[in-house]
């Protein structure tokens, strides 16, 4: 008893085969009543097309992202909304008597009631082959089930356009703000770098090299000016002397008594410095002498040069020496001019190394906006575009190829499928029945059974002794199979007609006479 | 007589059937019972099936013959009651088989008593008459010659007709016993076979086990349940010896074919 003996359950389940019958026949009429008194589904499709753009996308890139699927799933999110179910059935009328359900379960049963499928699912919503899917709504009246099929259609086209056409233009607002926005960027940048110029005008590094020049050209001229002046002193100098020595005064330049005795200091001290150390008293003695005696002797000649009075002089020799006063003048005005602009130049050149690198910097910010805005100008040219393939409707988009038509025949309920159901499951309960009487009654069926509870097999097992008279089991059965095939027939006829047949008059719908009969009996 | 003993039954027999019972010399054992000559193909309607070579359950009915005897051989035994713990178990129709499958071998003597008081059934079974009352024999007022006929001289049967009143108490009575020992003394049989009521159904069976060896216990597949059995048993063990049960009306065999 250790293993289930399979050949004994086979032949209990034929030994009760008959039962196992009668309860699918019974299970399988109530299924065919259950699936009659259900009323008929209509489902309407409409098939929505997703259009390839019109444009390559090398002509034009659209601004909108097209990952088709992620859209149908916001499509559908969208679609099956609980206000947008509301509104649908309100306004199609789905539910007449909406007051009589609350709120929930009409949502309910309309996303129940709604699908949207691709079409197709062999490309798996691949980037190949063309992208269709199917907006499906069931309902029992074939042209409601049309017209919301429909108009959850026109839903999406709306949606869809109105989505792409707000995506297009809300990224070239953004696009457009970002381009103004670096437009005044620049400029900012620009007043900057020309502020900077006109406060630093003269230190800029451009004329660095040209202040270089001048200030070299300056410089000599300076050095000119003071030969220049240098020479124009001789020349008076000179003039002095020559009328002096002309007119036998006592002007003497270059001998006047205060000079030679200077002269003679400074021989007497090179040679005591000889013999004496720097700091020896004879030496200090000696040069104060000679500090005093040049100092006297300066002021002298300056007495002199004034009191050289020119009264006494010729007239055209004072007219040269006038004019070499001028000119003297002259050059000094010049020289002193030529020291400021020296100054000058010597700060600007100085001050420029600090503007070069201030300039510089504010050159490349500007350059740094510059490539920016040209940027977001390209940018904004392709949104433009972009913009304007939404706006004509000539980028990717959604189309009706398909508007849902009221269906001629009922989608369902399955009524077949009911009906199996309804014979599966008289079967089962009935192998639930057996199978449960069994355990209960514990009855002996075998040789073994009688092992379980007497010692050893019983004595012999008498095979069951028929008797002519006796009505065998087996035709009983027999005979019950093709009353059970008939009940069979019988109803699948009314099955296959209600189901299959197109609801308004076809030719397809005559049956013959005889079937009717059984049909008509069958079905009221 | 040897050569004929062979080719007789080829010539009394119809084909397939069983008609006589071979191997009898001497004289007669039973001179005084009346002889009883059955219709076994019309027996066959009632399942008696032993009077057939080609009958499944004949097999049956043999191995279970030869179970028995050698079981009561071995004991010691010489009567068994034949009963079920319900009533529908066929126990009638083994009861009348397994006595027709002994009394078919050589050389035995088998008798056959109906003692189902309360629905006597091997008359019918055995499309017999049986004018006198197995009360009047039980009480001691019928002898053996009078209730008991013999087939082949190997197989005496009594069968009856007539309901009893008080069926357990005369089973239970001393006179009943003594009905037994006439059957023993007179007869001489090997074995004595009775049918009794089931076990459940009335107290017989307990009230007569004490006159007997063994009990035989009929279960009906498919309709005596496992407890039933070793109830019975259990019941049954305390008054006599339960020599086993056969498995009747068993559709499902284990092992198909063969013999």
């Amino acid at each position: 008893m250790g293993q289930i003996d399979l050949q004994f359950y086979t032949w209990m389940f034929f030994r009760r085969l008959p039962f196992f019958i009668v309860m699918t026949v019974i299970g399988g009429v109530i299924g065919v009543i259950v699936a009659l008194s259900l009323t008929p589904t209509y489902m309407a499709v409409a098939k929505i097309l997703i259009e390839s753009p019109r444009l390559s996308s090398d002509v034009a890139r659209s601004v909108v992202p097209t990952d088709t699927m992620e859209q149908l799933q916001v499509m559908e999110q969208r679609l099956t909304t609980r206000d947008s179910l509301l509104s649908m059935a309100r306004s199609l009328d789905i539910y007449p008597d909406v007051m009589a359900l609350n709120e929930s379960s009409i949502a309910a049963d309309m996303r129940s009631r709604t699908s949207l499928q691709p079409l197709y699912s062999n490309s798996q919503w691949g980037r190949s082959g063309a992208l269709i899917f199917a907006v499906s709504f069931e309902a029992s009246n074939p042209v409601l089930a049309a017209r919301v099929a429909n108009a959850y259609a026109a839903k999406i086209l709306e949606g869809d356009a109105k989505l792409r056409k707000e995506r297009a233009t809300d990224a070239l607002e953004f696009i457009r703000q970002d381009v103004d926005r670096l437009s005044t960027d620049l400029s900012n940048a620009e007043a900057r770098i020309s502020t900077f110029t006109n406060d630093h005008r003269d230190a800029l590094p451009d004329s660095l090299e040209f202040r270089r020049a001048q200030l070299a050209s300056q410089q000599e001229r300076l050095l000119q000016i003071q030969r220049e002046a240098e020479s124009l002193r001789n020349r008076r100098l000179t003039l002095k002397q020559i009328y002096a020595h002309s007119s036998g005064s006592g002007v003497d330049g270059l001998t006047t008594p205060e000079d030679q005795m200077i002269a003679d200091l400074r021989r007497a001290l090179t040679e005591q410095r000889a013999i004496f150390a720097e700091d020896s008293p004879n030496i200090i003695a000696l040069r104060q002498r000679i500090q005093s005696l040049e100092a006297e002797a300066q002021a002298n000649r300056s007495a002199a040069a004034q009191d050289a009075d020119p009264v006494g002089m010729p007239a055209e020799l004072q007219l040269q020496l006038v004019d070499i006063d001028n000119q003297l003048k002259f050059l000094a005005t010049e020289k002193d001019s030529i020291t400021r602009s020296l100054a000058d130049l010597d700060r600007t050149i100085s001050a420029t190394v600090e503007n070069e690198t201030e300039l510089k910097r504010l050159q490349r910010d500007y350059e740094t906006i510059q490539s920016q805005y040209n940027d977001a100008q390209t940018r904004l040219a392709d949104a433009t575009v972009g913009a304007r393939i939404a706006q004509q409707s000539i980028g990717e988009k959604l189309t009706l190829i398909e508007p849902a038509v009221a269906p001629d025949r009922p989608y369902g309920p399955r009524r077949r499928y009911v009906a199996a159901g309804g014979a599966a499951g008289g079967f089962f309960l009935g192998l639930a029945v057996v199978l449960l009487l069994e355990f209960w009654r514990a009855a002996i069926y075998r040789p073994t059974d009688i092992g379980r509870v007497f010692k050893g097999e019983p004595l012999v097992a008498v095979p069951y002794i028929r008797s002519p008279t006796e009505p065998p089991r087996r035709k009983l059965a027999a005979g019950l199979l093709p009353a059970v095939a008939v009940l069979i027939g019988l109803q699948g006829l009314p099955l296959a007609e209600r189901a299959d047949t197109p609801v308004h008059d076809t030719p397809g719908q005559v049956i013959p006479v005889a079937q009717q009969g059984a049909v008509g009996t069958a079905v009221e | 007589m040897e050569h004929v003993r062979g080719i007789a039954p080829l010539q009394i027999a119809e084909p397939g059937e069983l008609g006589t019972v071979h191997g009898r010399a001497g004289p007669a054992k039973w001179p005084g019972l009346r002889p009883f000559k059955p219709d076994f193909s019309a027996l066959r309607d009632n399942r008696i099936v032993t009077g057939s070579r080609f009958e499944p359950a004949n097999a049956a009915f043999e191995v279970l013959r030869t179970k028995v005897l050698r079981l009561m051989r071995e004991y010691g035994w010489r009567s068994i009651i034949v009963t079920s713990p319900t009533a529908g178990c066929g126990k009638s129709v083994v009861t009348i088989n397994l006595a027709f499958s002994m009394a078919r071998m050589a050389d035995r003597h088998v008798a056959l008593l109906d003692l189902d008081l309360r629905r006597p059934s091997m008359a019918k079974y055995l499309k017999l008459e049986a004018p006198v009352p197995m009360e009047k024999f039980l009480s001691g007022s019928a002898t053996v010659q009078d209730i008991f006929v013999s087939w082949q001289d190997a197989l005496a049967i009594a069968a009856t007709e007539s309901m009893v009143a008080d069926p357990t108490g005369l089973l239970q009575s001393p006179s009943a016993r003594a009905a037994i020992a006439r059957v023993h003394e007179e007869l001489q049989p090997d074995v004595i076979v009775c049918d009794m009521p089931p076990v459940f159904d009335s107290g017989d069976v307990l009230a007569f086990a004490s006159n007997v060896d063994c009990v035989l216990l009929v279960a009906a597949a498919g309709k005596t349940k496992v407890s039933e059995i070793e109830a019975c048993e259990r019941e049954l063990a305390a008054f006599t010896n339960v020599l086993g049960v056969v498995l009747n009306k068993c559709e499902y065999m284990a092992h198909k074919g063969g013999y």
